[in-house]
């Protein structure tokens, strides 16, 4: 049995000249919620889409419970709910007779399913709306109940928050936690939102030009992320002198006349001030900074911030 | 392949190109009716419209409409952005073809139905005799029938461009000039019994009583079968999103609100 729910090896797809994935290993663990975060472009939807043999890998694996994708689509598909890109329905049937067509196809034997997925993400069962009639929300919510109608063990939702008004995120983000807490559910997530991500997510990877830059939980990257204390006196390079004394050289810096910043968090930021107060220093201002989720994806992908 | 066809025939529930197919069907009497005002000495009775009716329709209209409506059939699944949904469950695209080739031949039927439904009204309505009851049952069995051979006829052009992504309008002008050489094929009777359009008449057995038609029904059907042949082989063959892969959904052009 594997360790993992989902993993990858090596896996690259190339269109042409351009790398859309390129190597990428993929680890995602079973009852956790793994967020794939990238910019826009940065490869997300073509991992998924491999993922769910919707593309053919140009090189490398997916292995899903230990079984490699390739072949044994008809076993592993079934056990799978995913949301790829924009909601896909006919837009001439109603959302109760969208999900009995793909139900149909499914072979579901429970005929309270569709009610049941409806309910779950708040759209009213045999609605006389046509699918072209509704909301971008609605579109989402649908798109959602689909991927869950069947009770799969597996969710690969791609930005399952597209679309969605504050209350229809927060819901949705409760009702994904819910999945994986109270039903076991693992479920791969890709979004360009990094607080969502941050809220929602186990287990994070970043993606970037198609290539697996960090991947790790959340935890790991919280610890990983940078912290520095940041004071503002009466006279910074007084204390920069005080604190020679304490750190070396690269462990501080002048930001102007009156602040100055110490990388270093081994000392506590209260000790620093009495110090400062000692020498004659007034201090307006001490704060202990911590590197948010965007600064850290910011300095991994060596660009701007995120999407 | 019973759930792909009954899930084919739901999704056609209040979709439009079926009404513009009837509408096509209706054009055929149209046109027929056109050309009854014609001063060439022609005596016109209810058989002889309806057999001028079915010539619309295997040279002028039915290929073309058939493969557009079947051709758009197919496509949505990639412009309605579904296909990704059914591949996931899985069911294989060439099982998706199957089960819509197949509701669309029982489409064929439907529309070859609404044909005679235009083609009785019309006739009633200019005053052709020999409107009869056995008149009008042999010309619904060989209106309705020589829709659904046609379809046959034109099945291996669907198929062609059900695997080039929009290739349905691609489609639709190849089956209309497929469905025009049927003119050409009927003035021989060995070409007029191999051509698949002109078979389709054959099996119907349009004008048969003229003894310069010599039907041979066995080359017909051998006909139609190496066209349904044709097509077995490109369905089985095609390969999933195929058609789909490059259709884009026409980008939604967001107008600014306010200020």
């Amino acid at each position: 049995m594997s360790k993992y729910v989902i993993e990858t090896q090596r896996l690259t797809k190339q269109y042409g000249t351009q790398k859309s994935v390129d190597g990428l290993d993929l680890h995602v663990r079973p009852g956790r919620i793994y967020g794939l975060l990238g910019r826009n472009g940065a490869g997300k939807t073509t991992t998924m889409k491999l993922l769910l043999g919707l593309a053919a890998p140009t090189s490398g694996e997916v292995s899903i419970w230990g079984q490699s994708l390739a072949g044994n689509e008809k076993l592993l598909l079934p056990r799978i709910g995913s949301l790829i890109e924009s909601p896909g329905f006919y837009p001439n049937l109603t959302g109760t007779e969208n999900l009995k067509i793909f139900a149909a196809l499914r072979g579901l034997e429970n005929r309270n399913a569709i009610q049941n997925a409806l309910e779950l993400v708040g759209l009213p069962y045999r609605d006389k709306k046509l699918f072209s009639q509704y909301s971008l929300g609605m579109k989402q919510r649908l798109a959602i109940a689909l991927a869950v109608m069947h009770d799969p063990e597996l969710l690969i939702l791609d930005e399952p928050i597209n679309g969605l008004d504050p209350i229809g995120i927060a819901e949705v983000r409760s009702f994904i936690r819910g999945l994986c807490d109270e039903r076991g559910k693992t479920i791969l997530i890709s979004s360009h939102i990094l607080s969502e991500v941050a809220l929602l997510a186990d287990d994070i990877g970043i993606i970037d030009h198609g290539v697996l830059l960090e991947e790790e939980s959340l935890e790991e990257l919280e610890a990983k992320s940078d912290k520095y204390l940041h004071f503002v006196v009466s006279d910074a390079e007084r204390a920069a002198e005080i604190l020679k004394g304490v750190f070396p050289d690269d462990q501080f810096a002048l930001e102007d006349r009156h602040s100055l910043r110490v990388n270093s968090t081994k000392i506590p930021a209260s000790k620093l001030v009495s110090a400062f107060v000692r020498a004659g220093l007034k201090v307006s201002e001490a704060v202990t900074v911590e590197e948010s989720l965007e600064d850290y994806f910011k300095r991994v992908t060596g660009g701007e911030g995120i999407a | 392949m019973l759930v792909a066809i009954k899930t084919e025939l739901w999704k056609l529930k209040r979709y439009y190109m079926i009404w513009a197919g009837a509408l096509l069907m209706l054009l055929a009497v149209l046109l027929t009716v056109f050309t009854t005002t014609a001063l060439d000495g022609t005596v016109w009775t209810f058989s002889h419209f309806a057999e001028q009716v079915m010539k619309e329709n295997i040279t002028t209209i039915f290929p073309m409409c058939i493969a557009l409506i079947t051709g758009y059939i197919i496509n949505r699944e990639g412009t309605d952005d579904t296909l990704k949904n059914i591949l996931t469950i899985p069911v294989s695209f060439p099982a998706l073809l199957f089960g819509k080739l197949t509701v669309c031949g029982l489409l064929a039927l439907f529309l070859g139905f609404a044909s005679t439904l235009f083609t009785v009204t019309a006739s009633f309505l200019l005053g052709f005799p020999g409107g009869t009851l056995p008149a009008i049952l042999q010309a619904a069995a060989q209106i309705t029938l020589n829709c659904l051979f046609l379809y046959l006829a034109v099945l291996p052009i669907i198929a062609i461009a059900a695997r080039i992504p929009n290739g349905h309008l691609i489609g639709a002008v190849v089956a209309f000039v497929y469905g025009y050489g049927g003119m050409f094929a009927a003035g021989n009777m060995t070409l007029a019994n191999l051509y698949p359009v002109t078979a389709s008449m054959g099996l119907v057995g349009y004008r048969s009583y003229d003894p310069a038609v010599h039907w041979n029904p066995l080359l017909c059907v051998f006909s139609l079968l190496v066209a349904l042949l044709v097509c077995a082989v490109l369905v089985v063959t095609a390969q999933k999103g195929e058609a789909a892969k490059a259709v884009k959904k026409p980008k939604q052009v967001i107008t600014k609100k306010g200020w």
